[in-house]
């Protein structure tokens, strides 16, 4: 397998860091619920705990320093978007952050004794370039583990939606030219791209997460307010369109619905780990 | 551990690990300024609020003693 790249870097990071800088309270809001439900896959497959210096790659709002701080370790925060630095250092005030690119971390070889990145290398031009970037500031014996979405399926809220942007809307629309959003979303993917980037010992996982909603429409409202290139899809769509997509994602929902109210909706995540 | 009073002071163990991203050479560390100086890449790191910023596109040219080139809007 090779890993995908951006055949536009320049103007597909532009769009991802203009679309963080808008979208970072957004994203805080509605997924840090989802998100932070990762951190103990994670942190137990590199072992992050009292005074271990881990860096958080992409660190959005701070959620995996967050809850490395709590476990003791030294964590270190990154990221390109300066809102999203500026709401991490608000949310974990007693680690350290900077801005910087994943694919260019500003740290030397070696320095770090863990590496997390949590749904960070879905939105990079060149993410097996930053899976090697992280292996290089990883002392020799250090894990890395990131992780992504699962692919989609009918019973998992991003097959929900793709689901209905495939039956009622347009996939091929104008936006910047990504890498695939799911091409790490399988375990034998997420191995071949660790084993690419030089890693060893690799393990994954899939991990169940629940995103908690209290209305059907909740999914493409969060996406709309939350995500950068979910939103230009749908911003892209026909009003015809988007209308049939809302009200087939709202129907996809019903096997989310739980008794006495709300969703409890899935999003299933594969977690990587290897070795330095 | 940061607190209020130092908060916008970058921690001595972290400068002590950064490096430039273009060259993975040194930092001159200039507190005066608040820059991050790669002499091999030409360019100063600008650092705002105790947070370096370590990327390129917002960093000062060192040929060019005006104000930091290509802020972001």
């Amino acid at each position: 397998m090779t890993v995908q790249t951006s055949n536009d870097p320049t103007a597909f990071n532009d769009f991802e860091h203009k679309g963080w800088e808008r979208a970072s309270g957004a994203y805080e809001f509605h997924f840090a619920r989802v998100t932070r439900q990762i951190a103990p896959a994670m942190f137990n497959t590199v072992g992050v705990g009292e005074g271990t210096r881990v860096l958080d790659v992409c660190t959005g709002p701070g959620i995996l320093a967050g809850a490395a701080v709590e476990c003791g370790a030294v964590p270190t925060g990154l990221d390109f978007s300066a809102e999203f630095i500026a709401r991490a250092r608000r949310n974990v005030p007693h680690a350290e952050f900077l801005e910087g690119d994943a694919q260019n971390l500003p740290f030397d070889e070696n320095a770090f004794d863990a590496v997390v990145c949590g749904y960070g290398i879905i939105h990079l031009p060149d993410p097996l370039r930053a899976l090697q970037e992280m292996r290089r500031v990883l002392k020799p014996g250090g894990r890395v583990a990131v992780s992504v979405w699962e692919a989609a399926q009918p019973n998992n809220s991003f097959g929900v939606l793709f689901g209905a942007l495939a039956a009622h809307g347009n996939l091929d629309v104008p936006l910047p030219h990504g890498p695939d959003f799911f091409q790490f979303s399988t375990q034998e993917a997420m191995t071949e791209a660790l084993k690419a980037a030089g890693f060893t010992d690799v393990a994954t996982q899939g991990v169940e997460q629940i995103w908690t909603m209290d209305h059907p429409s909740d999914p493409i409202q969060s996406l709309m307010e939350a995500s950068v290139r979910a939103r230009g899809l749908l911003s892209a769509q026909t009003d015809e369109a988007r209308a049939a997509i809302d009200v087939a994602v709202e129907a996809g929902m019903g096997q989310f619905a739980v008794s006495g109210g709300g969703y409890e909706v899935a999003m299933p995540a594969i977690v990587g780990s290897g070795t330095k | 551990m940061v607190t209020p009073t130092d908060k916008n002071r970058v921690e001595p163990k972290l400068l002590e690990i950064l490096v430039c991203p273009l060259t993975k050479g040194p930092l001159e560390y200039d507190p005066d300024a608040q820059e991050l100086i790669s002499r091999a890449a030409g360019l100063a790191y600008p650092i705002r609020d105790g947070i370096p910023i370590m990327l390129p596109d917002e960093a000062r040219a060192l040929d060019d003693n005006s104000s930091p080139g290509s802020i972001k809007p």
